[in-house]
């Protein structure tokens, strides 16, 4: 076929840069949403994915550790560290902790842990995990977020502590973790003797699985996870909570883009009413005029996924300096994704107009 | 010799028009006419006299209320709306008294529609089409859009549209309409050799008392029936 399509937009620049633009800010809205979303699923769930052990123990009922409360003696630990398949058992304590940086309120999560007992520290980008007495590691969106750097100094609950560290993988977005050592924790939490989380590393042979029933068994006010059922329990709190949120946006965004291409092919087909008739008259059928609509609208959508990709690349990074914690992730799926999103917004955008073009009739070329 | 067999045959048409208040206007009322090939009839009357709308009930463009079209060896009056689309393909050229031609195609792409319509290779259309213009004047024009062409030369363009899928049929309406007088005259010719040399069967809408002398049958159409002249 004569590139019809192509020929109308080079007659109408303006349109078609205005319809590009358009998509392409849907594009970016849903590139942004979705590499959000990856962000989240990789940055909130980074700390419980990456801990080398097998096993995550809590109290019964608790099922991830963002959203879900679990206290526990710390004695357990050397109840459990006895048993015969268990070769280590890290303690973690959780609460959550207040402060005001630079003349701003700071809400986050501290977790107390032994430094000594590496399946509990966490992944460092700067400074040191082996924390004394005083000192924190602190996520590095949230020291983005209030300008701290190593050395720099915060008080927590009125205690002051200094940064030796920043970690990855521990950003929930909602709020971000910090670590102290287990007693500065404690110290904090004001009630010793309690632990939130054991991390038990299994000796080799153990069935994780297993010994997780089995100890569910014999301490009933226990939970024991695996690692991967226990990352995946984290996962689905940060889906059911954040992600839906990303994803309705997205949808809308989407669904506003569809909109306004609908709009403008709508507005195209009616001022080349006379050519589409022209085309029918001449014996084009209506699957040939709509196509010619429907490769216009891919059109469109095309530079808008090239104009989108480019204000996703300059406005990503100006967003990641603006709001630190906003983690944001590129993956093939979030290509693909977008892609699919893209080529919804082109097939709904084409949809009205095609409706329309089958309503001109072809002896409406006589019309004058 | 015997007359060839027609063409068209279009057998007590009609068309009712029905307005939204209920009104009803009979645009074209019992019309019965043959078209031979290499025969140029044309269709005379008042403004509002039903002339287009017959000429759309002949190209199929719009569906009779009642009475039966012929074209060729088919019964046209059944078929379906993209049946029909196929069906003008094969058997219609159409020249329009306002061109009728597309702005954002060349000239030579605008002739070459209809076959790539049709399916003709693009290269092979595009010769045809090179073909056509050459022989109507309009080589030069070829890479040109319609919007910087004279009213004559676009006319002359929009014939060439007409024939390029060799159809056995060209109807037009007003092709002199928006043209002076001596365009006019050079776009009737153009018409009229391509019933007489080419074998086509032109019917023409017309007001313009000069294209007269250059068909082998008038009708004249008054409140949507004719009469012969």
């Amino acid at each position: 076929m004569i590139p019809l399509a192509r020929r109308m937009i080079a007659r109408e620049k303006g349109r078609f840069a205005i319809t590009a633009l358009g998509v392409g800010m849907v594009v970016a809205l849903v590139l942004l949403l979705f590499a959000m979303s990856e962000g989240v699923r990789s940055e909130a769930n980074g700390y419980v994915r990456d801990r080398p052990i097998d096993l995550w123990i809590c109290q019964k009922n608790c099922t991830n550790l963002i959203r879900s409360s679990s206290l526990m003696y710390a004695s357990l630990a050397r109840d459990l560290k006895s048993e015969r398949q268990i070769e280590s058992v890290a303690p973690l304590l959780r609460l959550i902790g207040t402060s005001r940086i630079r003349g701003r309120r700071a809400t986050f999560f501290v977790l107390g842990f032994d430094p000594a007992a590496r399946e509990s520290r966490p992944t460092l980008v700067a400074g040191t995990a082996d924390l004394r007495s005083g000192e924190i590691v602190v996520d590095r969106a949230l020291a983005a977020k209030y300008g701290l750097t190593l050395g720099d100094s915060i008080a927590i609950h009125d205690r002051w502590f200094a940064v030796r560290g920043l970690s990855e993988g521990t950003n929930a977005v909602i709020t971000q973790f910090v670590f102290t050592s287990l007693p500065d924790a404690e110290q904090l939490l004001g009630v010793p003797g309690i632990i939130s989380y054991l991390l038990v590393r299994l000796r080799p042979g153990a069935s994780p699985g297993r010994v997780a029933a089995d100890l569910a068994q014999r301490y009933p006010t226990l939970a024991a996870f695996t690692q991967r059922q226990f990352a995946e329990n984290n996962l689905e709190e940060m889906e059911t909570g954040l992600l839906p949120i990303l994803m309705t946006v997205a949808i809308l965004g989407a669904l506003v883009g569809g909109v306004v291409l609908m709009l403008l092919m709508y507005s195209h087909v009616l001022e080349h009413q006379i050519d589409y008739a022209i085309l029918k008259a001449i014996g084009a059928g209506q699957s040939v005029v709509a196509g010619v609509v429907v490769r216009q609208s891919l059109l469109a959508v095309l530079a808008g996924l090239g104009a989108g990709t480019v204000l996703f690349l300059v406005g990503a990074p100006i967003l990641r300096f603006a709001v630190p914690e906003i983690a944001l992730s590129m993956t093939w799926r979030v290509a693909l994704v977008t892609l699919g999103a893209a080529l919804l917004i082109g097939l709904v955008g084409a949809w009205l107009p095609i409706r329309r073009l089958a309503r001109i009739y072809p002896a409406e070329v006589f019309r004058a | 010799m015997s007359a060839p067999v027609p063409v068209v045959e279009a057998s007590h048409l009609s068309k009712v028009f029905r307005g939204a208040g209920g009104s009803v206007v009979r645009a074209v009322a019992d019309v019965t006419l043959q078209l031979r090939p290499g025969e140029v009839l044309l269709l005379i009357g008042p403004s509002g006299s039903g002339k287009t709308t017959l000429l759309s009930l002949v190209g199929c463009l719009l569906p009779p209320t009642t009475g039966s079209l012929r074209i060729g060896a088919n019964d046209v009056t059944s078929l379906r709306d993209d049946q029909l689309a196929v069906f003008r393909l094969r058997h219609f050229g159409f020249v329009f008294q306002g061109f009728r031609l597309i702005d954002a195609l060349t000239v030579r792409e605008n002739v070459e529609l209809p076959l790539r319509l049709s399916g003709v290779r693009r290269s092979a259309a595009r010769d045809r089409a090179q073909a056509l213009l050459d022989e109507f004047g309009l080589a030069a024009l070829a890479g040109t859009f319609p919007d910087v062409l004279s009213g004559g030369e676009k006319q002359r363009v929009a014939l060439a549209r007409a024939l390029a899928a060799d159809p056995p049929i060209v109807l037009a309406d007003e092709p002199t309409g928006s043209l002076d007088s001596r365009a006019g005259e050079s776009v009737v010719e153009l018409l009229e050799q391509s019933a007489h040399s080419r074998g086509k069967a032109i019917m023409i809408v017309s007001h313009d008392a000069r294209i007269q002398r250059h068909a082998d049958a008038v009708l004249e159409m008054e409140d949507g029936r004719v009469t012969p002249r």
